[in-house]
């Protein structure tokens, strides 16, 4: 089940709330090299932030200083005493709170300006279209199977990733900066042969509130052992190099490693190629915004938004609708299975069998999530509410080698 | 064997080399045809979804009590399975476990699980009999059969079949109500912890033949 990002408001701070922030050029240096609409560039970011630990909660404070226009942060953990010695965290009553929620808070405390939203959990239950206006993505997760997740959809959104790591043994801190420009390597494409056997091999996924969930995060992995300064100059690493990017100064790194190695006080780039080797999925998709709520919208019409001609057949056209599933029929206890025909979700009331009195479910074999396009061919000029989906905000339509994103034109939130 | 030894055993031959040598029936083949034909996706996980349909009828001609009812390789692998086996449903007032002879359930393989560690979840849906009563089966529709904490990328279609069977028949047992790994359903899990005598609930292995049912167990 995809869940929604969730705005902080001024109301929910525990802090209190600075009345009249300063504007950013009071201390704002003319950056030699940067555009005169640096004020502008900086007011106009969005960063989405998956991983509000170590690293990422100094990243997010800082980047909230910078006043931009928009911060997400995404984290399904909780602070631990073990958090204290490298989180950026001042307050003792913050044990046992969300790591999201609880940076997103203090994001607000120091920049009301900014809009601030949270998401306690992991990106891959979000909404594909999560990401779809962020100016930049960074990733300061522990977790491999998150990082491989979030380097193939910043791959498919062509969004800049920009990622946090540290290795505390070494005292090596490490941001990726990975372009997304087509063409160029993912985050997996720099990993080592120990992480791939890391990620094969130590993803775990918790059963636990199995029961109702279509899809189960993976447990995270070991935590990452460091120090808080290693940490903190991760973090402002991170930041720092997404402020070249974002005010285009020269020499930015793109497709690049950049290593601060604290043992020899050293800084080395290293370029980033495609891997070969790679199994991650690097393609492109065409990111497109209807101009009405796709639940009003007919197939028809979406289909010809991916420049998918009906006429010229639907035999390597499919679509994924959220986390919807197309169900063709029902499971219950009678032998022939009821017709259903409509999109239905795992958490919809079921209803019962007029028949046998039992649940009705949508059959596993007759039902899709990834939704061939020609079982539809009589149904292309119904609107999705019509079809069931009346809440539908992203719809995936892939003909072949071209994937094309389909979005609401806003995105929803609470 | 020994150094001295002369006429050295061949080693036993694994399920995948015994499946090569399974020639399809003309009835089977022509199943399978048409299923692939319309497969969509890379050429890639085309010929993969092909693949592991044909190993699954292939495994269906050497393994009596094992059918394969439906393929649908539109875009996921989706295979309609039966398993002539004891599975165990809801015990009766008086504590008595029933169970029926047959499993039949849905495999589903997504693409994404080839390339990538998947939840034992993800992949098989009992749909009879109806409740389950089993500490690695949800206790309600869709009756999602967990295999695991994490099941490799890549992991064959034909052994996640060997463990459904192994599963359900308690053969490999994830029972441990203080581990949540695998549970799904607690309520069994204390009963066959509390009646080991029962497990597994056949000793007969894939290829055999089901003897015949036995009596139910008292709890």
């Amino acid at each position: 089940m995809r869940r929604e990002l969730t705005e902080v408001s001024a109301g929910d701070v525990d802090h209190a709330v600075v009345q009249a922030p300063a504007p950013l050029s009071a201390r704002l240096p003319e950056i030699f090299g940067a555009p005169g609409d640096t004020p502008a560039r900086l007011a106009n970011l969005d960063a989405f932030l998956i991983g509000g630990g170590s690293i990422g909660m100094n990243a997010a404070f800082q980047l909230a200083r910078l006043q931009p226009r928009r911060l997400s942060v995404c984290d399904p953990r909780r602070v631990k005493s073990e958090s204290f010695l490298t989180h950026p965290i001042t307050d003792p009553t913050a044990l046992g709170r969300s790591k999201a929620l609880l940076t997103a808070r203090i994001c607000k405390a120091i920049s009301p300006r900014t809009r601030v939203f949270y998401y306690e959990g992991a990106i891959q239950d979000l909404p594909l279209d999560a990401l779809a206006d962020a100016t930049a993505v960074w990733l300061a997760t522990d977790n491999l199977a998150t990082e491989n997740y979030c380097g193939e959809l910043c791959a498919h959104l062509c969004k800049t990733l920009v990622q946090g790591s540290v290795a505390g043994e070494l005292l090596i801190s490490q941001v990726r900066v990975i372009a997304n420009e087509g063409g160029g390597p993912c985050l997996a494409c720099g990993w080592s042969d120990e992480e791939w056997w890391a990620l094969h091999t130590r993803t775990v996924f918790s059963c636990e509130g199995r029961a109702g969930r279509t899809q189960v995060a993976p447990a995270a992995g070991a935590p990452t052992m460091s120090i808080a300064p290693l940490c903190a100059e991760a973090a402002s690493q991170m930041l720092l190099v997404s402020l070249r990017i974002a005010l285009g100064l020269s020499g930015a790194p793109r497709d690049e490693i950049v290593t601060y190695a604290g043992l020899a006080d050293s800084i080395t780039r290293t370029k980033l190629k495609r891997n070969p080797r790679c199994t991650c999925d690097h393609s492109t998709w065409k990111v497109v915004v209807n101009a009405k709520e796709l639940s009003g919208s007919t197939l028809r019409e979406l289909l010809a938004l991916a420049g998918v001609s009906p006429e010229a057949g639907l035999e390597n056209v499919a679509f994924v609708l959220d986390d919807y599933l197309f169900a063709r029929a029902a499971l219950c206890g009678c032998a022939d299975h009821p017709s259903v025909g409509r999109f239905v979700r795992e958490e919809d009331d079921p209803g019962r069998c007029a028949g046998c009195g039992e649940e009705l479910r949508p059959h596993p074999f007759h039902s899709h999530r990834e939704v061939p396009a020609r079982i539809l061919a009589l149904q292309l000029d119904r609107t999705l509410a019509d079809l069931g989906a009346n809440a539908a905000r992203t719809l995936l339509i892939k003909d072949g080698e071209r994937t094309t994103l389909v979005r609401n034109p806003e995105r929803s939130e609470r | 064997m020994t150094l001295t030894d002369t006429n050295p055993k061949p080693p036993a031959k694994t399920l995948k080399q015994q499946l090569a040598e399974v020639v399809l029936t003309p009835e089977a083949e022509y199943f399978l045809n048409r299923a692939g034909q319309s497969a969509q996706g890379e050429a890639m996980w085309r010929h993969r979804k092909i693949q592991e349909a044909r190993e699954l009828l292939q495994l269906s001609q050497l393994a009596p009590r094992f059918t394969v009812e439906g393929l649908n390789l539109d875009t996921e692998f989706m295979a309609k399975l039966r398993i002539r086996m004891p599975v165990p449903t809801m015990p009766t007032m008086s504590g008595r476990l029933t169970l029926e002879q047959e499993a039949q359930f849905v495999l589903t393989y997504p693409e994404s699980a080839v390339r990538n560690p998947s939840p034992g979840t993800s992949f098989v849906r009992i749909t009879k009999p109806l409740r389950v009563f089993h500490p690695n089966v949800l206790p309600e529709p869709p009756q999602v059969l967990c295999l695991g904490t994490t099941m490799l990328a890549g992991h064959p279609v034909r052994e996640i079949v060997l463990s459904v069977f192994g599963a359900l028949a308690l053969q490999n047992v994830m029972y441990d109500v203080y581990d949540s790994a695998g549970l799904l359903n607690r309520e069994a899990a204390m009963f066959f912890q509390q009646s080991p005598g029962q497990i597994p609930l056949t000793r007969a292995p894939f290829f055999a033949i089901e003897p015949p049912a036995v009596e139910g167990a008292q709890a």
